[in-house]
C-alpha cells in the first residue's frame, strides 16, 4: 500500500477481531511512514468481530476524504491502480470505480482455472456494463468510491451475503454511474482447494440472489430506472437461469448418450463451448496481457470447472429459497 | 467415425464423473461446515472497539477543544455521519481512549447504530 504512485492519501487498517496477531502487526505500523511520493499516515481500527461489513464501515466513516478505496485483507493493489482509478471521478456522475481483480497464488489447476474465470468471466463483463457506466459488482479486493455516494447508499449492509454487490447495487439505485477500470489491478489470493472454492460460491450465490431480492422492486418495474432493471436482470440471468440451463444441456447430451444412443453429440457440444472459450480467453489474453499459458484450459473449463461451479450455484440457489440458515465461515488463506 | 465415438466415450464419462464429484464435494463441503459451526459457538465476549493513530497537528487540539467536538479533522465527516444515520435512529459511541503516538486524544465519536445492534458485543471507542 505504501508503493502506490499517488501523493494524497492515508491507509486505514480496521482489525474486525482478529484472533491471530494482526492487532500487534497493525499497531507496529501505526504512525508516517515513507511512500513513494509522499509520507503516508496509517491509523488502526481496532475493534470487535462484527463481520466485513462493519469493519469497511468503521474504516469509511472514520476517513474524512472524499474518496474512499476499500480492499481485502488478502489483496494487493499495483501501485499504478490508485492513479488510474481516481481521475474518473472528473465526471460528477461517477459514484465508484471497480478495479480489476487477478489471481495471484497461480501455477495450480484450480487457481489457474480461476485466474481464467476472472479474467474471461468476470472483467470481460464488467468491461461491457461500464460502457453503461453501470458496473453491477464493485469487487471486494478494489473498489475505489466516492464517499457521498456511499453515503447516499446508506454504506455497507449487514443483511446479504454479498456486501458488495448490495451497495452497489444501492449505489445505482441512488443515480450514480460506475465505471470499471481495467488498468486498476487488485491481486488476490483465491481458493486452492474445492472445499473452499465451493464455501466461497456458495457466500456470492447467495449473497447475490440475496441482494436480488432486496432490490426485487428494481427487477420488476422498468419505469424507475430501465438501467438498473437491466443490470438486475442481468444478475439474475447469470445466478440462476445460466447455472440452470448449463446444467439441464449437460443432462441432457447425458441422457441422450446413455439412453438413446446419441452418443456423439455430447462431443460436438462440447467442441462448440471449447471453441468459444478459447476465441473470449484468446482476446482477454491479448487485451489484459496475461500470461498466454492459461489459454490450454479453455479446453476443459467450460464443460467440467464451470459445471462444479453451477452446480454449487444451483445447490446454494435452492437452499437460499428454501430460507436455510448460513453463516459466513472463514476462507484458509495461504499469504501468498 | 471411431475417433468421434472414443472421443464421446472420453467426454461423456469425464462429464458424468464431473457431476458426481461435484455434488460429492458439495455434500461434503455441506458436511463440514456444519461440524465447523457447531464448534465455532463459543461464548460471546463483550469486548471495546479502539483507535490507534498519529496525532497529527497542536492548533486541531486547541481548535477542537474550542469546538468542543473530539477532533477538528473529524467535523466534517461527523456531519455527514449525521445527515446519513438520520432514517435510522441510533446511539451515540462513547469515545473513550485514542492511543496516540505523543498523547491521547479522542478523535472518532460516532458509529453505525444497525451495526452495533448486529455486531457481537457492545461497541465502543476506547
Amino acid at each position: 500500500m505504501l508503493n502506490l504512485n499517488y501523493s494524497n492519501y492515508e491507509i486505514i487498517i480496521v482489525n474486525d477481531g482478529s484472533t491471530d496477531d494482526t492487532k500487534a502487526i497493525a499497531e507496529s505500523m501505526v504512525g508516517y511512514h515513507k511512500g513513494t511520493v509522499s509520507q503516508i499516515k496509517i491509523s488502526l481500527i481496532n475493534k470487535v468481530n462484527g463481520g466485513k461489513s462493519t469493519a469497511l464501515n468503521a474504516g469509511i466513516k472514520y476517513s474524512d476524504a472524499e474518496f474512499v478505496l476499500c480492499m481485502d485483507g488478502d489483496s494487493q493493489l499495483s501501485p499504478d491502480s490508485l492513479r488510474f482509478a481516481v481521475r474518473h471521478f472528473k465526471d460528477a456522475k461517477i459514484g465508484a470505480v471497480a478495479g480489476n481483480v487477478k489471481v495471484v497464488n497461480r501455477k495450480k489447476l484450480l487457481t489457474d482455472l480461476q485466474a481464467l474465470e476472472y479474467i474471461e468471466g468476470l472483467n470481460m463483463a464488467r468491461s461491457a456494463q461500464s460502457y453503461l457506466r453501470a458496473v453491477n459488482i464493485i469487487p471486494g479486493p478494489i473498489g475505489l468510491f466516492r464517499k457521498k455516494a456511499i453515503v447516499d447508499a446508506g454504506y455497507y449492509s449487514r443483511d446479504t451475503f454479498a456486501e458488495d454487490a448490495d451497495l452497489t447495487l444501492k449505489i445505482l439505485a441512488a443515480d450514480w454511474n460506475i465505471y470499471y477500470e481495467p488498468r486498476a489491478i487488485s491481486f488476490t489470493e483465491a481458493p486452492s482447494k474445492l472445499q473452499q472454492l465451493l464455501k466461497q460460491r456458495y457466500r456470492w450465490t447467495r449473497g447475490i440472489i440475496q441482494s436480488i431480492r432486496k432490490h426485487k422492486k428494481l427487477l420488476i418495474n422498468p419505469t424507475i430506472s430501465f438501467r438498473n432493471t437491466a443490470i438486475l436482470w442481468s444478475m439474475f440471468y447469470e445466478a440462476l437461469i445460466w447455472p440452470t440451463m448449463n446444467i439441464a444441456a449437460h443432462l441432457f447430451f447425458i441422457i441422450a448418450a446413455l439412453f438413446f444412443g446419441f452418443s456423439s453429440l455430447i462431443i460436438f457440444w462440447w467442441i462448440g463451448l471449447a471453441i468459444l472459450d478459447f476465441i473470449s480467453a484468446l482476446y482477454c489474453i491479448i487485451t489484459e496481457k496475461e500470461e498466454s499459458r492459461l489459454l490450454p484450459y479453455t479446453i476443459v473449463y467450460r464443460m467440467f470447472f464451470i459445471l462444479v461451479i453451477d452446480i454449487c450455484k444451483a445447490m446454494s440457489t435452492i437452499e437460499e429459497f428454501l430460507g436455510i440458515r448460513m453463516t459466513w465461515g472463514k476462507l484458509e488463506r495461504t499469504g501468498v | 467415425m471411431e475417433l468421434i465415438t472414443i472421443l464421446s466415450t472420453i467426454i461423456l464419462i469425464a462429464t458424468i464423473s464431473t457431476f458426481i464429484l461435484s455434488i460429492g464435494a458439495y455434500i461434503l463441503y455441506k458436511v463440514r461446515s456444519r461440524r465447523e459451526q457447531r464448534q465455532i459457538l463459543s461464548p460471546v465476549v463483550n469486548t471495546q472497539a479502539e483507535l490507534v493513530t498519529v496525532k497529527e497537528a497542536d492548533e486541531w487540539e486547541e481548535l477542537r477543544r474550542k469546538s468542543g467536538r473530539p477532533s477538528l479533522s473529524r467535523v466534517q465527516g461527523e456531519g455527514v455521519l449525521n445527515e446519513r444515520e438520520k432514517p435510522e435512529p441510533k446511539p451515540v459511541i462513547k469515545v473513550e481512549k485514542v492511543k496516540t503516538e505523543k498523547s491521547m486524544s479522542p478523535r472518532f465519536v460516532k458509529y453505525n447504530p444497525q451495526e452495533i445492534e448486529n455486531a457481537v458485543g457492545e461497541l465502543k471507542w476506547k
